[in-house]
């Protein structure tokens, strides 16, 4: 007898603000297959933000060449932590090879920026304990715009509670 | 505690007590300038559907619907829990605009109305919200509670504290 499983697993990218005040904005996300790898969906997401980019964090997960090459093309500076046996060979890309040398040379000013990341993994537990920790919907389009609805509701709730803090609401 | 902590405290309190009308302000005030969603054709008495028409035309109109679904996620409830909701709370129906309560089937027909695209754009008009003054709820709610408990002195009373 051929049996499935019902219950599947999304993976969501999320490019949000991690320092500052707003902390915790998401301005953009997507939503994947599970084993869908990270590295590609680096682009996408800094596509649909519009704003110039600054410092840009992310697991090593994230970090390739291409990837650092897009943010330096960007304006911003990628801070990505190193992968196993990696190497500083620039291979057409010298952002890539500026990245490895400043994380060698001087790892304390690179984790002075670095540990900033550790914000979204709040923004992932916010979204878990407000929104829900799963999607209803059972379709890949109708998960997506599920997911889509979750974050602008997340940024509802953070718009609201920084306008309380500030007394504008 | 410190003053700040205090403050901040004091803040989300006030949001988690008036926690359905702040999602729906902030909802209206964003919608405001967002265009109609493709494809959304507004019947309000809607029958069952003719045999060369495409799609089935919804029932009420796009904004309160976006309100309701954008409240349903950021309360974290599903289709039933929005439906009973909004079935049982009148002011909040017609501070949304609805006429009557929608159910879950239409409430998911017409999440399915919105597409992505859409949604960035919402968005976007919510994170540019960030950075622009809103009008203030805060009067609205002091005047509020101020009708239901008379002149009780329960801000009084924190305002004492705060002093101190």
């Amino acid at each position: 007898m051929r049996t499935f499983s019902v219950r599947q697993f999304r993976k969501l990218h999320v490019a949000a603000e991690c320092r500052g005040e707003d902390r915790g904005i998401i301005y953009a996300w997507a939503l994947t297959p599970p084993h869908a790898a990270d590295s590609p969906m680096l682009p996408t997401l800094l596509d649909r933000v519009e704003a110039p980019l600054g410092a840009v964090l992310g697991d090593a997960a994230y970090s390739s060449r291409r990837n650092v090459t897009y943010v330096a093309e960007r304006g911003g500076e990628a801070y990505f932590p190193p992968k196993f046996r990696w190497t500083a060979r620039a291979n057409g890309h010298p952002a890539w090879r500026r990245m490895v040398l400043r994380y060698r040379h001087h790892p304390q000013v690179f984790h002075e920026t670095y540990r900033f990341r550790a914000n979204v993994e709040g923004a992932f537990s916010a979204i878990k304990r407000h929104q829900g920790p799963f999607l209803q919907a059972r379709s890949a389009v109708m998960q997506r715009r599920e997911a889509g609805w979750r974050m602008v509701a997340r940024n509802l709730d953070l718009l609201g509670r920084s306008r309380a803090r500030k007394g504008t609401l | 505690m410190p003053e700040d902590r205090r403050a901040a405290y004091r803040a989300y309190e006030l949001v988690r007590r008036h926690e359905l009308e702040i999602v729906v302000r902030l909802l209206e005030e964003t919608l405001s300038d967002m265009p109609k969603p493709r494809g959304w054709s507004h019947q309000p008495q809607v029958g069952r559907p003719g045999p060369h028409r495409r799609g089935r035309p919804e029932r009420f109109r796009w904004e309160p619907m976006a309100k309701a679904l954008g409240l349903m996620h950021a309360m974290g409830w599903d289709y039933r829990q929005a439906e009973g909701t909004l079935w049982v709370a009148s002011d909040l129906r017609r501070q949304m605009g609805l006429e009557e309560a929608p159910s879950r089937m239409t409430l998911w027909r017409a999440e399915r109305r919105f597409s992505e695209e859409w949604l960035r754009e919402l968005n976007e008009k919510v994170v540019a919200a960030f950075k622009k003054n809103a009008p203030t709820l805060a009067e609205e709610f002091e005047r509020l509670a101020r009708t239901r408990r008379g002149s009780g002195s329960t801000r009084a009373g924190s305002g004492g504290r705060s002093a101190t």
